[in-house]
């Protein structure tokens, strides 16, 4: 998997061809809850690619839909939630088509998934070793001596000293960072093509966080293995990600490669994500917040969805519904006025 | 009140002079973590370790460090909801280390907590109203029909409508139920605020919005805040001091810009190299210094200086040597080897790198 490598590297320099080698393509998903009061639009019109080797982040405040997109993805939409229009697909096979069986087939095989909370993905009555395991047996036939050889590898492969003895524990008696990584032994347990990554390392101190994020970068270098990263941290962002889908209130407002977004964000809401962040070099200054909040699903505005919160809003353009448009080479904006070139946002990080 | 004003004025002299300075030294607190037959513990994990911390009136000093470091238990000590086994807390001068009853209680009033878990820190059956304004009516400074009036102050206080007082807190937002609990925290007029991760539970956003908060009620009203958290970014953007635990000590402290620009100790510049900096090109650029193994057991913590088992410049005589917090230079104290004695020039692989 060397070539895997390479696309890596190039694509790390911003050189990124969209389309090139799609794996997953999510075309124009739009998710409806079907309820007691019936909600459209929960997700609405989101398409991003995600190439071999390449790690894309889904960034955005609670309740925009990140993770809602990631379930879609694994065909995991809670009770009530329907994809009501749109197209997933992996490898060029549509996931929306597949049925529970097939998709079973592909959880767990071509794709892998990593959650939050280590605990509460793994079994604690189950021996981590069996738990890494189980895939194989389950995907793809294998004896459990057989199995359980490879899971030892697996371990080895994921940084656990000990592979031999750690085979034989429960959850429970590793720590965190442990759990972590005995969750990501299981996702790649049959070598998947995507890792769909939620918030990962959000609930593990730094210095763990950085050796998970290396560990899923040598993932990706090694094996070729693409991350689909759901976040809110931008830093992870700025170290581990090639692109950025920025989603509010259901919606992609942007799509770009991460120094393009980081550089010179091109929707007001990615702008005003940015600003938010405290800067290192101005220590307990004011810092610019996004009044108000995401509105709750089901009432969001017919317009742009974010101009009740923009800087920018109160212009005729604001109160249509907004579409993607390209506004440079593998960039995408849902504002119409930086579509049009009639509002230019400021560049930089911090740049307010 | 008389126990307070009396033990305050023993000990007045030595914390100076100021409303919500805060003086801990030499605190220690271990737990239970087996016990034999008869009930007696039988082994102990400290917690924290010969802690000295100091908050001088009016400011901010961030703790930071990796799960089981301590800093959460330290946080408990200096807000007395856990009692040291040695060393004392003197708040404002007073010696509360060995108050009881209503003295202990006046000065209760005089130090809240913000917890990181704002759903968890709620009574879910009582309005917000009732929440912020609860402890004015329990200390008695109001009657119930004055609940209303003063819940709309606090709210107001906070940024919140007013209107909001009348919902419940799972009708809030994760940031406007952190502010509900800092406006209840703020009832009491605090000199001190201990923050507990307020801002680890919350989106990006919301996270500016409470620093904001913060920021602006200690500029209006003057109140020191100690501020316990992993969040780097947080601790960086609010701290005047912030001080590096590592397996119940403090390995390192001093002005916040002056650690973050200068980490001495071999742990603080492994933490500092572990935080991404929101900038691709920068934090591409920078390297990671990695700490090897998980952090040991606190319950048997390595001989000499703690760190050693993780330190990549851990010396023959880090094993037999426990280095004590040592100033090195203006405020700045490391407890580290390489930096023993205050002035001698450190060796080359021990120069820090910058950060930024």
């Amino acid at each position: 998997m060397r070539n895997g490598a390479m696309r890596n590297g190039a694509m790390r320099n911003g050189a990124m061809r969209n389309g090139t080698d799609p794996l997953l393509e999510v075309e124009g998903l739009t998710i409806d809850f079907d309820g007691a009061v019936s909600q459209p639009g929960l997700v609405q019109d989101v398409s991003f690619t995600v190439s071999r080797g390449e790690s894309v982040a889904l960034i955005g405040e609670s309740g925009c839909g990140k993770t809602m997109t990631a379930m879609a993805v694994l065909g995991l939409l809670p009770a009530g939630f329907r994809v009501a229009a749109g197209r997933i697909a992996l490898g060029g096979r549509d996931l929306l088509t597949c049925s529970a069986r097939e998709l079973r087939a592909i959880r767990g095989r071509s794709i892998g998934a990593i959650f939050q909370d280590p605990m509460s993905s793994l079994d604690p009555t189950m021996r981590v070793g069996d738990q890494i395991a189980e895939a194989r047996r389950l995907h793809l036939k294998e004896r459990r001596p057989v199995a359980l050889r490879r899971a030892r590898e697996l371990l080895d492969r994921v940084g656990i000293p000990n592979a031999d003895k750690r085979l034989a524990s429960y959850p429970h008696e590793l720590s965190g960072g442990m759990q972590q990584r005995v969750m990501i032994a299981s996702a790649i347990a049959c070598d998947p093509e995507l890792v769909l990554a939620d918030e990962p390392t959000t609930a593990l101190d730094v210095t763990i966080q950085a050796e998970i994020l290396e560990l899923l970068r040598d993932l990706r270098t090694e094996q070729g293995i693409a991350v689909l990263l759901v976040t809110h941290d931008l830093g992870v962002v700025a170290d581990f990600c090639d692109r950025v889908v920025a989603m509010y209130a259901g919606a992609v407002v942007e799509r770009a490669g991460v120094e393009d977004i980081f550089g010179a964000p091109a929707h007001p809401y990615t702008r005003a994500l940015l600003d938010a962040i405290p800067q290192s070099g101005r220590p307990r200054t004011v810092l610019p917040v996004i009044p108000g909040r995401v509105p709750p699903a089901g009432s969001f505005p017919t317009g742009c969805r974010f101009e009740p919160r923009c800087d920018h809003g109160g212009h005729d353009r604001c109160r249509a519904p907004q579409h993607e448009a390209a506004v440079a080479d593998g960039r995408y904006s849902r504002c119409a006025r930086v579509a049009d070139g009639d509002l230019v946002l400021a560049a930089g990080v911090g740049a307010r | 009140m008389t126990g307070v004003e009396e033990k305050g004025a023993r000990t007045r002299a030595a914390a100076g002079p100021g409303t919500g300075s805060l003086v801990a030294t030499g605190l220690t607190k271990s737990f239970p973590l087996s016990r034999d037959l008869l009930g007696r513990p039988a082994s102990r994990v400290r917690a924290v370790d010969g802690v000295d911390l100091e908050v001088t009136a009016g400011t901010t000093v961030g703790v930071v460090g990796e799960s089981g470091s301590g800093k959460s238990t330290l946080g408990r000590l200096v807000s007395l909801l856990e009692r040291p086994d040695t060393g004392s807390v003197v708040l404002d001068g007073v010696d509360a280390t060995h108050l009881r009853g209503r003295a202990l209680a006046a000065l209760r009033t005089r130090l809240q907590v913000v917890f990181q878990d704002p759903f968890g820190s709620l009574d879910p059956t009582k309005s917000v109203g009732h929440a912020v304004a609860e402890p004015l009516l329990v200390h008695g400074r109001i009657g119930r029909s004055g609940m209303a009036a003063a819940a709309a102050d606090l709210l107001a206080g906070v940024g919140l409508d007013p209107g909001l007082a009348g919902r419940f807190p799972e009708q809030l937002s994760g940031g406007q139920r952190q502010r509900v609990c800092i406006a209840r925290a703020l009832a009491l007029e605090p000199w001190l605020l201990v923050a507990d991760e307020p801002t680890s539970a919350l989106d990006l956003s919301t996270r500016s919005e409470i620093l904001n908060l913060l920021l602006g009620l200690q500029r209006d009203t003057g109140q020191s805040i100690l501020l316990v958290s992993h969040d780097f970014a947080t601790v960086q953007h609010l701290a005047h001091r912030v001080a590096v635990m590592y397996l119940g000590r403090i390995v390192e402290e001093g002005p916040t810009e002056e650690v973050v620009g200068n980490p001495l100790h071999p742990y603080t510049r492994a933490l500092l190299s572990a935080v991404p900096v929101p900038d691709p090109s920068a934090q591409r650029a920078r390297r990671r210094i990695v700490l090897h193994g998980d952090v040991p057991n606190p319950a048997d913590p390595p001989s000499g200086c703690r760190f050693r088992t993780r330190c990549r410049e851990a010396m023959p005589s880090c094993s037999t040597i426990d280095p004590a917090l040592a100033e090195i230079g203006p405020a700045h104290r490391v407890a580290c080897l390489l930096h023993a004695e205050a002035g001698t020039p450190v060796s080359t692989s021990a120069t820090p790198r910058s950060t930024t």
